[in-house]
């Protein structure tokens, strides 16, 4: 382990930080697939349930079960995806598109 | 092309030796990754292993030919998606170490000029393959959200990059010796 | 060994070269801050972009100087500008009628004889344009602060924007409709630099009694929740002023869109949404905004 590989190391560690602390806060919306989903649904035999502005994949028919593992998603930014089922549950921040509402 | 000194009979022997190694160790990882539970299906990165030290060893078309056998047995066994998932992962790592090791083949254990040894070279690679993986698991589900778990990525990768890194490098010196 | 001398003073340049630069971009990038609070009997939400630490200064309360000040020149203008349509110094109706009561007591439809009392009587009311004089306020006290690039604010539903977002993206606003629920909206304006948003409606504040629904925007020549241009339920105005925008959206409601066209909208814009649907503009306004709720749509006269 050399002067080198620790640079390398430490830089990717930074960019993995820099992601880390850029994560959008806001409101989270959740999408299916790049959709909006506001109540629980099936797709492609991948149970996605929604509660409380939470979501989690209940169940799925695949073999390694990665997708129920990721247990609830709740912040922005979050993701479980069931590549075999070609599903993808995310959290994306609500608010970020809009700065305020009027009334 | 690497010069190990060893003959051209014994090089397509090696070749196999690291194909078959490769096959052992997704064996091994199908294995241990569901009691791991990491996000994604990040692997422990272990069948990496056997794909770098090919493109470290033998050069980069042994790392490219042993990423795809390992894509494929992974087809075999677990389906289209594990394919290109592992192909994506082992044909980029292989691409990078087999580039990066080309020059500095002689001095995987010493300081080469810039101070970075088999290990960094592994850390590149193990992220490199964990970020293959991400880009594919962002194609396939048209998901570009995926990217948020970068971090996690990156981590794994550094970590298991650097385990496979130095042991690929040991087992260079005693290739070498052999 | 000089090798080793050489090299180490060049990490030491690179880390040094890390380091300012981490500080230079720690003073110099705009982050967003937000604070909440209340002020004017709302909730206050103030979102900056400011560069350097992440505290605010706690924005003071102009509830008690918005009611202790006369109206602002131009708001005292539009008195005789809208023929009286306009009237801050109804606050003896507002008490009367009571919906807005500051103690629970009920609202009541007061008698003939109570409202022509109360139409003699000149209390000021500054209802009708005090939250867009807070807003104006709080434009003010942020003048100073040289490190904010740019900023929103929300104020009750009245909304200032000012100077501009990080790389130049321009300000988003959603109009809630007020036809549907709290989460519902309508369209979206576009907005970059210094802007006012007040917007007056019958849907915000009202209450039913024998089948008939009063809200709280009075006409001061009847002394009765105004109702001259029927089914219009909202207006929203865009302006260069609070105090005097949230004074325009009063009086627009009160007047109509057909009284309307007579004020000054040089530079102002005004939107009256409509119990059917329809959108109708005065002034610069229509290329701002982008309706996104499929209920509403344009109507030019």
């Amino acid at each position: 382990m050399k002067r080198g590989d620790i640079c390398i190391a430490l830089l990717l560690l930074a960019v993995a930080a820099a992601v880390l602390l850029l994560r959008p806060q806001g409101k989270p919306v959740v999408y299916v697939n790049g959709q909006r989903i506001t109540a629980s649904t099936e797709i492609n035999g991948v149970v996605i349930e929604l509660q409380n502005g939470k979501a989690r994949v209940q169940s799925s028919p695949c073999r390694d079960q990665i997708c129920v593992h990721a247990g609830w998603l709740e912040r922005p930014g979050d993701v479980a995806v069931c590549l075999p089922q070609r599903v993808s549950v995310e959290i994306r921040s609500g608010k970020s598109a809009i700065d305020a509402v009027a009334y | 092309m690497v010069d190990l000194g060893i003959s051209a009979r014994s090089k397509v022997a090696y070749w196999g030796v690291f194909a078959a190694l490769a096959l052992a160790l997704s064996f091994a990882e199908s294995w241990v990754a569901p009691l791991l539970q990491l996000p994604l299906g990040v692997k422990p990165g272990l069948s990496n292993i056997a794909v770098m030290l090919a493109a470290g060893v033998l050069g980069l078309p042994a790392g490219l030919a042993v990423a795809l056998a390992k894509a494929l047995f992974a087809g075999f066994t677990r389906g289209l998606t594990a394919l290109l998932l592992s192909g994506a992962g082992g044909l980029c790592s292989a691409l990078l170490v087999g580039l990066l090791l080309r020059r500095g083949h002689r001095q995987a254990q010493k300081q080469t000029k810039t101070g970075v040894t088999a290990t960094g070279v592994g850390i590149l690679g193990g992220v490199t393959h964990n970020l293959a993986q991400l880009a594919l698991a962002a194609l396939l589900t048209q998901t570009p959200g995926v990217f948020w778990l970068l971090p996690q990525m990156i981590v794994c990768g550094v970590i298991a990059g650097a385990v496979t890194g130095t042991l690929a490098g040991r087992i260079r010196i005693l290739l070498h010796q052999a | 060994m000089k090798q080793g001398q050489k090299r180490l003073r060049l990490w030491a340049a690179i880390a040094g070269v890390l380091v300012i630069a981490a500080v230079l971009l720690y003073s110099l990038a705009p982050r967003q801050v937000t604070q909440t609070d209340f002020d004017m009997g709302s909730v206050r939400r103030l979102t900056v972009w400011r560069s350097g630490n992440l505290r605010l200064a706690p924005l003071p309360s102009y509830e008690a100087q918005a009611a202790a000040q006369p109206p602002p020149p131009p708001v005292e203008a539009l008195i005789a500008a809208t023929g009286g349509a306009f009237d801050p110094y109804i606050g003896a109706l507002v008490a009367l009628w009571n919906i807005d009561s500051k103690d629970g007591s009920p609202p009541r439809v007061p008698a003939q004889a109570e409202i022509d009392a109360a139409l003699q009587e000149r209390a000021l009311d500054p209802g009708a344009y005090g939250k867009g004089l807070a807003c104006d306020f709080v434009l003010q006290a942020l003048g100073g602060d040289r490190r904010i690039r740019g900023g929103v604010l929300d104020l009750g539903g009245n909304i200032l924007t000012f100077g501009s977002k990080p790389f130049g993206a321009p300000f988003k606003v959603a109009l809630r409709d007020p036809l549907g629920g709290a989460n519902d909206t309508l369209g979206v304006f576009t907005l970059e630099g210094t802007h006012f948003l007040s917007t007056s409606g019958s849907y915000e504040k009202y209450f039913t009694q024998g089948g008939v629904r009063y809200h709280h925007i009075f006409d001061p020549k009847t002394g009765y929740p105004a109702a001259r241009d029927p089914g219009l339920c909202s207006v929203t105005v865009l302006s260069d002023s609070g105090a005097l925008g949230d004074a325009l959206s009063t009086a627009c409601f009160v007047l109509g869109y057909a009284q309307a066209g007579g004020l000054p909208w040089n530079d102002r814009g005004a939107l009256f949404l409509y119990e059917d649907g329809s959108i109708k503009a005065l002034g610069d306004i229509e290329q701002m905004f982008t309706i996104t709720n499929e209920k509403y749509h344009w109507v030019s006269e």
